[in-house]
């Protein structure tokens, strides 16, 4: 059993859908802590065929009882691991949530990037992505930046660089991929030269080689 | 597709088209004077590149451009380039042409190209044009219709001139000198003699036509004469110089005083310097003196000269100053006091059984004697014509009808500038287009001392690098959207380069200008080069080489 409750048997298996909406789902990380990444792509299949992909795009640990806030339980030498230690209670009144922004979903054999007819099913497992699978959605089309730019209550820039950090490095195109994917994006922010720029200046580390 | 370039996005018929370049079509690639393709719904439209422009969707780019060497910004250019910032092609349409692609009946008019007057739709594709496109719009060198006279500047296709069309009207060779106006000559008058389009008269001022001359690396390239063998004969007016060079000329042309008349006086006013009215006292001494007139001018004595004045009313100064003038045309090695038989008579019927001539000037290379000489030829031939003409309207048989006579004259604007042109020959021949089946290759490195009017009956202009704005405005003289092509005219390079307009051409092209060596001897005899040589070897033993 993990802290949080479900056995951690298959590979991939990040957490379960606890909300769900057309435009986004949120679920539980199935253990304290160990959300997917800021960015990542992860996946909610359904019985009948139909996947959903959402982005990453909130992570959050508190409290369960979402009336209770924590509170301080360091004292003396007793900080950060070992406040765990000494609290063994803590992963069961605690638990680590992100949110999914819904990126597109495949329905048979085609991907599509736009929102899918149903919402992510409560209690569903949600996947990270493997990276055969991201490959597979980013060739398809890149029309899903569209949806990390203008979604609301989000670190939308924040977000969208993260998104093409991760998809360079988990699909081992590099800065092939984020050439293509500046191209597009100079598209959709053609009006807009400054937001451009500073999402391509965090994609790329200063010092790194083009 | 392949070889496309980019989308149609804006333009007018009257100010030309604007394409988005592709991302991936390097601007650098995409020059002016390229030949490009525009597939529309109906037709095919057939463009020249005008200009290309850097453009950006956002202006902000502009005025904060990531121009740091970091890689941060070289990144930010790679993803800007094509995208944000991009280029646009200028294209002028010029032709266009059915679309055999789309499902639709076309009209026999549609299948030939014809001037674009319409646009095709947004987002039309734009490409290079391919060798079939060539083969459509220019013709392929067939050795007979069409000649092969260079390639277009980016491509290696043959771009080829019409030449039954080139031979109905007088053309132009245009070209400051050492751009390789004398090779493109060269090369044209292959392509008219090698397909009989006209029979060719060739003044050749600085004997290069005839026998072998040197280029401008010094290498030996053969002479008409030396390609055609008996097709092309070689006369001379110095025949010394001549059999120096090693040419074996059919003939030494004199010419006897009798055969020059007031006419060929009024174009040396320049090279003379004569005095407004030694012309008109020319033209008394004619009248009252008869076909003699310049040698018994020239014998009169003092006395004589002041009798004839009086008796006949001239101007004694006048007519005195005309005498020692001519004194000058008496002194030309070539000008014989009386002939007993006319030299020319041979020439004339030369050209008359369809063979091409080439007159050589040797060291009598000078502007008196060239303009002397042309004109008293190419006058008795205009007349030859003009009465073989005449005899053909009346006949309506085909058998008369005149053999189509092309004439190349260099130093041009000598004989056709504004005054000249009004009282030459060679004017007449230039206005009266092929009226009478003479034409002129006009061959000039000034071509705004050309008479306009005779400018705009030019029929072909191919020209080389011009520097001077008045010779680039010159030869835009009676062409529409002259100034789309000024631009290209003003990027040609200074040799093997020229842009070809015209009646013979159905759209301006810019083209390399074929080489003229071996290969081409080969294409043009129809043998091979080594077949060339033997010939010529064989001359040399039949004839020898002194």
């Amino acid at each position: 059993m993990s802290h949080n409750g479900i056995a951690h048997v298959e590979p991939g298996l990040t957490g379960e859908v606890v909300e769900a909406s057309t435009s986004e789902f949120l679920a539980q990380a199935l253990e304290l802590d160990a959300a997917p990444p800021f960015g990542a792509f992860v996946e909610v299949a359904a019985d009948d065929a139909l996947t959903v992909y959402g982005v990453v795009a909130h992570v959050q640990t508190a409290g369960i009882d979402p009336g209770s806030r924590a509170i301080m339980r360091g004292h003396g030498d007793v900080r950060d691991e070992r406040i765990y230690q000494e609290n063994p209670d803590l992963p069961l009144v605690l638990r680590t949530t992100f949110r999914a922004l819904v990126v597109g979903f495949t329905e048979g054999q085609e991907i599509h990037q736009f929102l899918p007819p149903r919402p992510a099913r409560l209690h569903y497992s949600v996947f990270t992505c493997p990276p055969l699978t991201v490959r597979r959605f980013t060739r398809e089309g890149l029309e899903f930046f569209q949806a990390l730019l203008t979604a609301s209550e989000v670190p939308n820039d924040e977000l969208l660089a993260a998104n093409l950090r991760y998809i360079a490095a988990e699909t081992g195109e590099g800065q092939a991929f984020l050439e293509r994917a500046g191209r597009e994006l100079a598209q959709l922010l053609r009006a807009d030269y400054a937001r451009l720029t500073a999402i391509l200046r965090r994609c790329l580390a200063p010092g790194e080689t083009v | 597709m392949t070889g496309r370039l980019g989308l149609l996005v804006a333009g007018s018929v009257a100010e030309g088209l604007s394409a988005r370049l592709d991302p991936a079509v390097p601007i650098e690639d995409v020059r002016l004077g390229k030949f490009v393709k525009i597939v529309g719904q109906k037709y095919e439209y057939f463009c020249l590149v005008t200009d290309v422009q850097l453009d950006s969707a956002n202006n902000d780019v502009l005025r904060d451009p990531p121009g740091d060497p970091n890689k941060i910004d070289a990144f930010l250019r790679q993803v800007l380039s094509g995208t944000t910032t991009y280029a646009l092609v200028k294209l002028k349409p010029e032709l266009m042409l059915a679309n055999l692609a789309a499902d639709m009946q076309f009209e026999d008019a549609d299948m030939v190209p014809r001037p674009a007057r319409t646009i095709p739709p947004h987002f039309s594709n734009v490409s290079d044009a391919t060798l079939a496109d060539f083969e459509r719009v220019f013709g392929r060198d067939d050795g007979k219709n069409h000649f092969q006279i260079g390639q277009p500047i980016d491509m290696d296709v043959p771009v080829c001139v019409d030449l039954r069309r080139f031979v109905e009207r007088s053309n132009g060779i245009f070209g400051k000198s050492g751009t390789g106006k004398s090779f493109l000559t060269r090369l044209i008058l292959c392509g008219v003699i090698k397909a009989s389009a006209a029979v060719n008269l060739i003044f050749d001022m600085h004997s290069e036509y005839g026998w072998s001359a040197k280029n401008e690396e010094g290498t030996e390239v053969k002479g008409l004469s030396q390609l055609f063998g008996g097709r092309v004969a070689v006369y001379t007016l110095d025949m010394e110089s001549s059999r120096g060079r090693g040419v074996k000329p059919a003939g030494e042309i004199k010419i006897a005083l009798r055969e020059i008349s007031v006419a060929d006086i009024a174009l040396l006013q320049d090279e003379l310097r004569l005095h407004r009215t030694a012309v008109e006292s020319a033209a008394l001494c004619e009248d009252k003196l008869g076909d003699d007139w310049v040698a018994r001018l020239l014998d009169m004595n003092g006395e004589e000269l002041t009798d004839f004045a009086n008796l006949e009313g001239g101007n004694h100064a006048s007519l005195s100053a005309l005498r020692s003038k001519l004194r000058l045309i008496d002194r030309l090695p070539f000008v014989e006091r009386s002939l007993e038989r006319s030299t020319l008579d041979q020439v004339i019927a030369q050209l008359e059984r369809g063979q091409h001539v080439v007159l050589e000037f040797g060291r009598q290379r000078n502007l008196l004697a060239y303009i002397l000489a042309t004109n008293v030829i190419t006058r008795r031939l205009h007349e030859l014509w003009v009465k073989k003409t005449e005899r053909y309207w009346n006949t309506k048989d085909e058998a008369d009808r005149p053999r189509p006579l092309m004439i190349t004259i260099e130093e041009a604007h000598k004989f056709l500038n504004s005054e000249a042109a009004r009282q030459t020959t060679f004017g007449t021949i230039a206005r009266e287009l092929r009226k009478f089946y003479v034409t002129l290759l006009v061959v000039d490195q000034r071509p705004s001392g050309i008479d306009a009017e005779v400018l705009s009956q030019i029929g072909t202009r191919i020209t080389c690098q011009l520097n001077d704005e008045r010779d680039i405005d010159a030869i835009f003289t009676g062409v529409s959207g002259g100034s789309h092509l000024r631009t290209v005219l003003a990027t040609l390079d200074s040799r093997e380069q020229a842009l070809v307009l015209g009646h013979a051409v159905p759209m301006p092209m810019m083209v390399r200008t074929r080489k003229y060596d071996p290969l081409f001897y080969a294409a043009i005899g129809g043998d091979s080069a080594e077949v060339v040589l033997a010939r010529s070897r064989r001359y040399e033993e039949i004839f020898g080489d002194e």
